[in-house]
Parts: C-alpha cells; sequence; structure tokens
C-alpha cells in the first residue's frame, strides 16, 4: 500500500533557509539538525530554468504581413493552422512543472482559399478569414517508470484592429501595441491527486514543441520550470529534497534523537528523519539538479515562409564542419560568436572538478539533445557541440525521420560567470551523400544516471 | 600544471624527463608505491590499484614519430597500444574495442604526446552487457597544440587480480613502446579532457569573477556507512547543512543565451528600425539611445540571484568615414518597455542600465565583431519577480568625417548570466546587495 509525503514548494518562506554551516567539536543538538534536514528542500525552490525560448531573435520584421490579404497567391498564414516554431526536451527538475510567458504583438491577417464560388463572384483566390491567433504547446511527459502522458495548451493573442491586421510602423510603434500573455500551469493532468503527482515527481523527461498559429507576432516566449509541489511514495528510490515537513497524514514528526530513518519497516517506512535521507538528499541534490545551458531552434522569423508548418531546418551536405549559427566559422574560437555556459559553474561537482588538479577550471557533466534528420539509410551527420578548446560532445544522427537524438558528456563551464564561455555548435556529414538536418537543440546539466529516454 | 601527488584520485604517478625506466617506476602519487624495474618494462605483480574494470583512466606522455610504436600499459587481456603511424588500440579482454585513427597528428618529425584512455560505465547511455562501459580517448600534439578524441562503448573488462605492466607488455620488454617515455599516471575516476589538460599539461589562470563563487561540499554516500547507527549523526549534518548552504544557485542557468538567427545591419539614423525601437525617455543621461525590441527578453529571476552579467558580440563597421562613438546599453527593466505597463508590472517602472562605448572597424565581413563585457547589472523586477532584458543603441559623433548615419553594426549573440554580488560590509556579515 503506498505511503505517500507531499510537500508545497511554491510557498517557500515556510521553509527554512539554507543553514549556516553547523560548528565541529560540539555535541550535536536537535535544532540545528532538524533545522538542516528542513533546509534541505529549499533548494528546490531556487528552481526557474529556461527550457524553451523562441521569438524575434534579432529580426525587425513580422512572418504576418500588413498587406490585404485579399489576394491571388497566399501571402498570409492560413486561419487555424499551426506552424511549429521550437522544440525542447529536458529532465525535469522534481517538484516542478512550467509555465509559458510571452510578450506579443497585436496579431495579423489570416488567410483561407476562396471557394470556387467565391472566385466565380470575381473574388481573388485567397480571402481574409480574421486576425486570428493562438500559441499552441504540446507536452509529453515519461518518466523512469514508463508513464507516458500527452496534454496541450493554448493562449490566443488579442488582434490588431488595424487595416488589414497591420502592425505599427511609426517610430516605437510597436512598443505602444505589445501585450504580456500567461499559460500558467503546464503540467500533466492529475497533479491535485497524490498518486498522480507522485508519477510525475519520478525522474522524468519532458518533450516540447510550441506552434504559432494564424497571424500570430511573437517577439519572445519562453517556457520556465516553476517550483509546484512533490510527492513521493516512501519506497521510492530518487528523493531531491527531504519533506520533513508535514504529510498527507499529519503534522511534522519530532524528531527525539538521531536516527538512520524514522522508521526502518519495509515496505511503506518512513524515510525521512534521519542520517540516511541526509545523505541520500544531498547526493541526488549533487547529481540531478542543475541548470538547464541551452535551448536552440532553427525557426527564423524573417525568413520563414506564410505557407510553413514547421521549422527550416540548418542543413549540411558536407563532411567539413560548419557553425550552424555562422556557416564562415568551421573551428572553434572564443572570439567568436557563441553561447554562455559560465552559469553551470555554479553546479561544480568536485567529483569532476579536483580541488587540486583543475583550481581555476570547472566542467560539468551535460546531456546535449538535438532534433535532427538524414535524408536517406545510407547517410549519417554529426552535431558537435564545442564549449572549450578541449572538451566537446557529438550527437550522433541517424534518423530519416526527424527525432530527438542524445549524447552524454563533458561541458568546459569555468568557474563561474565573469570567468567567460563561448560555446559553439558545429554540423557536418559524417557518412553517406545525402543531407544532414537540424531543427532544434536542448543541453542542460546530466549526472552519470539512465533517463527515463 | 598540479603537482601529481596532491591529486586525490590518483593511484600512480611516474615521470622522467630522459624516459628512463628506473625514474618512471618511482611513484610520486600519494601511494607512493613504486613499480617494479624489469628488462624492458615495469611491473607490479597482483596490482589491486591498476584492477579497475568499471571507472578509471589511464594517462601516458611520450614523444614519438610515425615509426614509434608499442604497448603502453597491459593487465590481463587489457591493453593500451600505439601502431606505428599513429593508431591508438584500446584493447579490452583481448579483442580490439577501438583502434583510433590518430596518423594525422604524427610525421617523420617526433612530437611530444598526450594520450588518455578514460573509462566509466555507460549508465547515461543505457548501456548494458556488451555496452556496459563506455571509453574516452584523448589524444594531444602537443607541440602542434592541436586534440583528436574518440569514444566506443564496449563490456565491461573481467576483473581478474595478475600482473600490470607499463609501457611495455611484460617486464621483460615484450612489445615496449619504442619512442621516449615521459610520464605515466593511473587514476581511479574518469576524466573529462579539460582535467586531463589542466592535470598534466598547463593550469590556467585564475579568472576575475562577476560575483560570488559556488563549490560544493561532497557528502558521503549512504554506502559508506557513515550515517549508519553506531556512528555519529552530527558530522553528516554539518555536511549536508554545508552542501545546501552552497546549493542555492545550483539551479540558476543562463537568463538569456542567444545567438541571433536574424542580423539586421543598423544606423546610426535608425533606418528600417523605427517600428521596433524605443528612445529612453531619460534625456539627461540616456537621451537619443534607443531600446531594439529585436534583443529583449522576458526571464524569471531565482531567488538567490541580485546581479546578471552581460555580454554581447557587436560587429560595426562604415559605409564611409571614420568610426564614430557605438554607445551600447544593457538595460534590466521591470516593464516590456518605458510606458506599455501589464498587469504583471508594478505602477513605478524601475530601470536598471549599463553602458560601453566601443570605437571600431570589424569590417563587414562574416566572421568580424568582438565580445563586448558590461559591468554588473543591477535587476529591476515586475510583480512575479521576472525581468525585461535588453540591448540599446546611440551613436554619438567622434568628430571625423561621415555621419552617424554611416555607422552600421550588427548584433550576433547576446547573454544574460545570473550572479549573487555579496555587499562589501567589511566583514560584518549583513548580507547581500539588494
Amino acid at each position: 500500500m503506498a505511503k505517500y509525503y507531499r510537500q508545497d514548494l511554491r510557498n517557500d518562506e515556510i521553509i527554512p533557509r539554507p543553514a549556516l554551516e553547523l560548528v565541529g567539536l560540539r555535541l550535536a543538538r536537535r535544532a540545528p539538525l532538524v533545522a538542516a534536514m528542513r533546509a534541505q528542500d529549499r533548494v528546490l525552490t531556487m528552481g526557474r530554468r529556461v527550457v524553451l525560448s523562441q521569438g524575434l531573435d534579432g529580426a525587425q520584421s513580422w512572418l504576418v504581413p500588413n498587406t490585404n490579404p485579399a489576394a491571388m497567391a497566399q501571402t498570409h498564414p492560413l486561419s487555424g493552422v499551426p506552424r511549429i516554431v521550437a522544440r525542447s526536451r529536458h529532465t525535469l527538475t522534481q517538484g516542478h512543472f512550467l509555465q509559458l510567458r510571452a510578450v506579443v504583438g497585436l496579431s495579423g491577417e489570416t488567410q483561407r482559399a476562396a471557394t470556387a464560388g467565391e472566385v466565380a463572384s470575381g473574388n481573388p483566390t485567397y480571402v481574409p478569414d480574421g486576425a486570428n491567433a493562438e500559441i499552441r504547446v504540446h507536452t509529453t511527459w515519461q518518466n523512469t517508470e514508463g508513464a507516458i502522458a500527452t496534454r496541450s495548451f493554448a493562449v490566443s493573442l488579442p488582434p490588431s484592429q488595424r487595416q488589414y491586421g497591420a502592425a505599427p510602423t511609426a517610430l516605437g510603434g510597436q512598443f505602444a501595441e505589445e501585450r504580456v500573455v500567461k499559460i500558467n500551469l503546464i503540467a500533466p493532468a492529475g497533479i491535485q491527486a497524490n498518486q498522480t503527482l507522485r508519477r510525475w515527481s519520478q525522474p522524468t523527461v519532458v518533450t516540447i514543441y510550441v506552434e504559432h498559429v494564424g497571424g500570430a507576432r511573437v517577439a519572445d516566449l519562453c517556457i520556465v520550470e516553476q517550483p509546484w509541489e512533490v510527492c513521493l511514495d516512501a519506497d521510492d528510490p530518487v528523493w531531491c529534497c527531504h519533506m520533513l515537513g508535514a504529510t498527507p497524514a499529519g503534522t511534522a514528526p519530532y524528531i527525539d534523537f538521531p536516527y538512520q530513518r524514522l522508521s526502518e519497516t519495509s515496505p511503506d517506512g518512513n524515510p525521512r528523519g534521519g542520517t540516511w535521507q541526509m545523505m541520500d538528499v544531498a547526493n541526488n541534490q549533487a547529481e540531478r539538479l542543475g541548470p538547464t545551458l541551452l535551448n536552440w531552434t532553427a525557426w527564423d522569423e524573417d525568413d520563414a515562409a506564410v505557407s510553413d508548418t514547421d521549422i527550416t531546418p540548418v542543413t549540411s551536405t558536407s563532411s567539413t564542419a560548419a557553425c550552424i549559427t555562422n556557416s564562415s566559422i568551421s573551428t572553434y574560437s572564443a572570439s567568436q560568436e557563441g553561447w554562455s555556459f559560465a552559469a553551470g559553474a555554479y553546479a561544480r561537482s568536485s567529483r569532476y572538478n579536483d580541488p587540486q588538479g583543475m583550481p581555476q577550471q570547472g566542467v560539468i557533466p551535460i546531456r546535449v539533445r538535438v532534433y535532427g534528420s538524414v535524408s536517406d539509410g545510407t547517410t549519417t551527420g554529426i552535431l558537435r557541440l564545442q564549449t572549450g578548446p578541449w572538451e566537446w560532445v557529438e550527437v550522433n544522427i541517424t534518423s530519416t525521420t526527424a527525432a530527438w537524438h542524445t549524447a552524454y558528456g563533458y561541458a568546459r563551464v569555468g568557474k563561474g560567470p565573469g570567468d567567460p564561455s563561448v560555446v559553439q555548435a558545429f554540423l557536418r556529414r559524417s557518412a553517406g551523400a545525402g543531407t544532414v538536418s537540424l531543427y532544434a537543440m536542448s543541453v542542460h546539466h546530466s549526472g552519470q544516471f539512465t533517463n527515463a529516454a | 600544471m598540479a603537482a601529481p601527488q596532491t591529486i586525490r584520485d590518483t593511484v600512480f604517478y611516474g615521470d622522467s624527463a630522459a624516459g628512463t625506466l628506473a625514474e618512471l617506476a618511482v611513484d610520486d602519487s600519494q601511494r607512493l608505491t613504486d613499480l617494479s624495474v624489469g628488462a624492458g618494462g615495469l611491473t607490479e605483480a597482483n596490482s589491486s590499484r591498476m584492477l579497475q574494470n568499471t571507472e578509471r583512466t589511464i594517462d601516458v606522455r611520450f614523444r614519438s614519430d610515425n615509426t614509434n610504436a608499442g604497448v603502453f600499459w597491459s593487465y590481463g587481456g587489457q591493453r593500451l597500444t600505439l601502431t606505428a603511424g599513429g593508431t591508438v588500440n584500446l584493447i579490452v579482454d583481448a579483442a580490439t574495442a577501438l583502434a583510433f585513427d590518430a596518423t594525422s597528428l604524427f610525421s617523420a618529425s617526433a612530437h611530444e604526446y598526450l594520450l588518455t584512455w578514460a573509462m566509466r560505465p555507460a549508465t547515461a547511455e543505457s548501456g548494458s552487457g556488451a555496452t556496459a562501459q563506455w571509453s574516452d580517448v584523448y589524444i594531444w600534439d602537443l607541440t602542434a597544440g592541436t586534440l583528436l578524441r574518440g569514444s566506443v562503448q564496449h563490456a565491461a573488462p573481467t576483473a581478474t587480480l595478475t600482473t600490470a605492466a607499463v609501457w611495455a607488455q611484460t617486464g621483460a620488454g615484450l612489445n615496449a613502446f619504442t619512442g621516449t617515455r615521459l610520464a605515466f599516471r593511473f587514476s581511479l575516476a574518469h576524466h573529462s579532457a579539460t582535467e586531463t589538460y589542466e592535470e598534466l599539461v598547463s593550469q590556467s589562470a585564475p579568472p576575475t569573477l562577476a560575483g560570488e563563487e559556488r563549490v560544493d561540499i561532497p557528502v558521503p554516500p549512504r554506502s559508506t556507512g557513515l550515517g549508519d547507527d553506531g556512528q555519529y549523526a552530527g558530522p553528516i549534518a554539518l555536511l549536508a547543512a554545508a552542501a545546501t548552504h552552497r546549493n542555492d544557485l545550483r539551479l540558476a542557468g543562463p537568463l538569456v543565451s542567444k545567438i541571433y538567427r536574424n542580423r539586421p545591419t543598423h544606423n546610426g539614423a535608425l533606418t528600417g528600425d523605427e517600428p521596433f525601437v524605443i528612445e529612453d525617455p531619460d534625456d539627461i543621461s540616456w537621451g537619443g539611445t534607443y531600446l531594439y525590441m529585436a534583443y529583449r527578453h522576458y526571464r524569471p529571476i531565482p531567488p538567490s540571484v541580485n546581479r546578471v552579467k552581460c555580454r554581447a558580440f557587436i560587429q560595426q563597421w562604415r559605409t564611409t568615414g571614420s568610426a564614430d562613438d557605438l554607445v551600447i546599453v544593457a538595460y534590466s527593466l521591470n516593464r516590456p518597455s518605458f510606458f506599455y505597463r501589464p498587469p504583471t508590472s508594478p505602477l513605478a517602472m524601475e530601470v536598471w542600465r549599463r553602458s560601453y562605448t566601443r570605437n571600431a572597424d570589424d569590417g563587414s565581413g562574416a566572421t568580424g565583431g568582438t565580445w563586448v563585457t558590461f559591468d554588473n547589472l543591477r535587476i529591476a523586477r515586475d510583480l512575479d519577480g521576472w525581468s525585461y532584458f535588453a540591448l540599446g543603441f546611440r551613436v554619438d559623433d567622434a568628430g571625423g568625417s561621415g555621419t552617424i548615419a554611416d555607422q552600421l553594426w550588427q548584433v550576433k549573440a547576446f547573454v544574460v548570466d545570473p550572479i549573487y554580488e555579496d555587499a562589501n560590509d567589511n566583514g560584518l556579515g549583513l548580507g547581500g546587495l539588494g
């Protein structure tokens, strides 16, 4: 029979701040020991990881034009037709779910194909179908027990009232007509119930893709993790928080003397309140908690076509590597453009960073996931993510259907912000004569354990 | 380079500038247990420290041309060898797991090399049975400054206690390495390439950090028994509390990390930018500066972060005339711009700025430009603890030929990293900055 422990991570004021170091060479007392256990839960309340971002990304024109949607060709997105603009895949932080926020311009006009009767009456081939727009988020959740859930979300976007759904063209005009929209909670259904919340408190991989629908004009969009609630069964193997607080069955336990664990009954004991849980939680946090470092999409708001329904990938037909963001760069250089992994230094572990051997450097273990494909069964490709002169991870792209490919390795992160980190990605064809296509990439901290997928 | 005796997972380290076996046999690690010197190689009978079939790293430093070959390390059916011409062989249970082609690094001219075989369980790859282990091979040509890397999955080597041999297959010198032997190290953990280079070649210079550093406190795993009945509970609690205290930024990743897909060319007259730029209303200090929507990002701020470090990769050039001053501004605002206030933003606008002025001509080539680093930036939070980060620009006439309209630039990348900056309270412990 399941025995659940559940804790709310949203109200972090009720969880004590991480305790200052207990003092050595003194008798251990109950209060600071218990405070140390309770403080272990605060780490999870600090999470605000960005797992997907997308937007103008430097563009200064919208996909959706200001022109008359009554036209002899498709000049606007079709009404209600989605276009995939970003993808992400990552391992979820325990006790977290997701939310979306976007800053958007007022939506533009859409079209539909005119009916035969409309054309016969003198209408053009395409006619206006309203300034309707949405952002849609599609999620798939999969945990280490094999449970899978899918769920989709949407938020409608306000329309432009201008002729043809036009966006402003005056100096500063875009700023006068923008809005902030949200999807407050992106999670599997039914997490109010202990059993369901427990299911998604197990190690879970989340796969996401985001669509713009209709006349959407999205300046900046991100999906982030937010601390929510965690629920675990007494016999679950992975606890990233101590959960010494109240349980669904009653109040917090009173720790009257040092324990290994409060109840050693198996199954359905009480793992909390002792040295074993302190050790397990500390080690799980070191191995399983860390930053998301990168989410990239090949979507180009400026160059995409109004008829596109998916991301136009970056491609390679050469055995010579080329930087995916600047094809004129073929080898790694910290003096060129790049992403930053400097914040990853906060998650350095002494296991991978000997304090004597590399006191002025830092590496963390990472998982690199790329969404890509090859054009035929004899072609393969390699995406190299390089984080330093000697450090890179290579992901083999082998699927003829666009899919996620994964690899594990290290990233050079330095010692923290201020110690510059420059990260670049290079794509090449490693075998065959076909085309390698890259649509999206996600990178996050990942210790040496088997992921759900 | 770190002294080998200080590296905690090193169980043998021997080196010799002249390549003599007697010197190479001396163990400079904390084990201080020398190997035996044979006629052509080094040995250790019943070598338990080299009986590692799950996680280990072997490092070999040597000088070689494209004719040298031989065995670097041998342990029963496991061997690390070099074939003449530059093929590195990882041999597991008498079968070649990987024949790594490093021939491009070798020539008739002798170079100095560092070769590493790092092995770990392939749990991250869901490996088992024939794929239970993951091996990385790194080989540096230290003379040329280049690195080749490869990897392979294979079964776990058979764990049978036997004699270890170094620099040859046997102490008598069977298949002895024919190049110059310089150093050999055996470690009990899988090392990254960065760690290997730092420890055995060259250590990086200390960086200047923008905020506080975080270094973890390792807590013993339960399998050590240190938390069992009969042990003291206090030390475990002390370590766990210290580890927790240092984990406040563990989940903090880059807030903005963008290499922009689109790179419109901007000019000082705002031509083509007009709808997507808005003027900073602070006429006194920032008049004429425009915030650009294309480089604005709305992000949540982790509770333990009180400043950010911004960098941007900028390329600037001229259509004609001499370079003007490009003033680049990094913004943090609690609303999307200076005017529109969504319900998530407070009534009072809060905006923080850091600027950087650059007068240069990078040319208009595809790889021109440089990184610009801003001083630490305060964070303006909205009601939900989010902030809007953005770049703004202004061109100031530097007095040379041409006009500010002739000043062009592109933005290629923008990164915003979270930091915690402590107050300078002269040790009073009053806590961080607001």
